[in-house]
């Protein structure tokens, strides 16, 4: 097994990114990424083109995208399941998160403290605990590292698991365009060939650490 | 060009976090259409906005953690934000999750503006959607479908 860097929370201008497909795939390689999920606010349309530059820049791409809503935003990452993310509720989350995985698809909260309402409308986490019991991962650590908001993620992640709560940590950049801070990267522990299956299939097995981009553990500790 | 469906209206603070659908049809395969979409206002100017973003940040933050007030003048103005997107038969042709207050969209066989799906508009009953992401007083809206 070798553990790969990714990134699995981008944006592209297909939703309110200021990279072209292509930008993002070359961004992620002069990072030193071997893969990206795609992952626009709600929609998929990006992910044709950003594959086809992925395997012409030699950077995988997991086909994704970010679930929008009111309550909360969940990156659902494969591809399969095709989702209308204006028919999840407080009320059906739980149920159209096994919609998507049924059809091979993962998912994963993102943000769960991002300042919300009114500054960012469903970027804090307001979806009830039943969630956590279905979720494949949680973005334990988001954006810049040295976000206050982190603490309360890595404190509520470490908190989950001691309840038994099986999920993968994960890191999110959120990244829209390129700009200097502290990030982190998300690696994922692949056995086999490098590929978008045997990338969910880390994740689904909580396979995952959060370093720095010099490979420097920040979780699991 | 022929108008699919012209309207406007006001959005008031009683339909935030909802999605507004709006019908028209299309009666004959279509090989492209034009969405015009805009709303006003965009900013939102009310006294009490700073004291809006501060509680968000509360609610957010460590309760250990002080709250600068250029930490929160930094997400000012507040804006109002309703997303387009376009359905038919319960699935999504595409949604422009943007910020613009003013927007052309282009659905078309052989292109798409971004977010959107190439393909073409076969005849029936679609639905422009618009999304109440954030609302903090009375919007108005224009919307415009032309084949």
């Amino acid at each position: 097994m070798k553990y790969y860097p990714f990134e699995l929370h981008c944006h592209t201008c297909h939703s309110d990114g200021s990279f072209t497909p292509e930008e993002l795939i070359l961004a992620a390689k002069q990072r030193g990424l071997s893969g990206i999920a795609l992952t626009d606010h709600n929609t998929a349309a990006g992910v044709k083109e950003a594959v086809e530059y992925g395997k012409k820049y030699g950077v995988l791409v997991i086909p994704g995208i970010e679930w929008t809503t009111f309550y909360g935003h969940i990156t659902v990452l494969g591809g399969h399941s095709g989702i209308n993310w204006t028919t999840v509720t407080k009320e059906n989350v739980v149920e159209k998160i096994k919609e998507a995985q049924a059809a091979g698809d993962i998912a994963i909260l993102a943000h769960a403290y991002r300042v919300g309402y009114p500054v960012c409308t469903g970027g804090m986490n307001e979806f009830p605990q039943e969630i956590f019991s279905v979720l494949n991962g949680y973005e334990a650590v988001s954006e810049d590292i040295s976000r206050p908001t982190n603490r309360r993620q890595i404190a509520e992640y470490e908190r989950l698991k001691k309840e038994g709560y099986r999920l993968a940590a994960v890191y999110g950049r959120d990244w829209h365009r390129n700009s200097k801070g502290d990030f982190a990267v998300t690696r994922l522990g692949i056995t086999g060939d490098l590929n978008v299956e045997n990338a969910l299939d880390a994740i689904r097995s909580g396979r995952t650490q959060i370093t720095d981009i010099d490979g420097n553990l920040l979780l699991p500790e | 060009m022929q108008t699919l469906l012209k309207t406007e209206g006001r959005i008031g603070l009683e339909s935030l976090h909802t999605h507004i659908r709006i019908p028209f049809k299309i009666d004959e395969e279509q090989a492209e259409i034009t969405v015009n979409y805009s709303y006003s206002p965009k900013k939102y100017t009310g006294s009490d906005a700073y004291q809006q973003a501060y509680e968000a940040f509360r609610l957010s933050y460590p309760a250990d953690e002080v709250i600068s007030k250029a930490v929160v003048e930094r997400e000012l103005p507040l804006n109002n934000h309703i997303t387009f997107s376009l359905e038919k038969d319960g699935v999504l042709l595409g949604t422009a999750h943007r910020h613009s207050p003013q927007n052309v969209f282009k659905i078309g066989e052989k292109e798409a503006s971004y977010g959107f799906y190439p393909q073409k508009l076969l005849p029936g009953t679609y639905y422009a959607v618009l999304s109440v992401h954030a609302i903090l007083e009375d919007v108005d809206y224009s919307l415009e479908v032309l084949a």
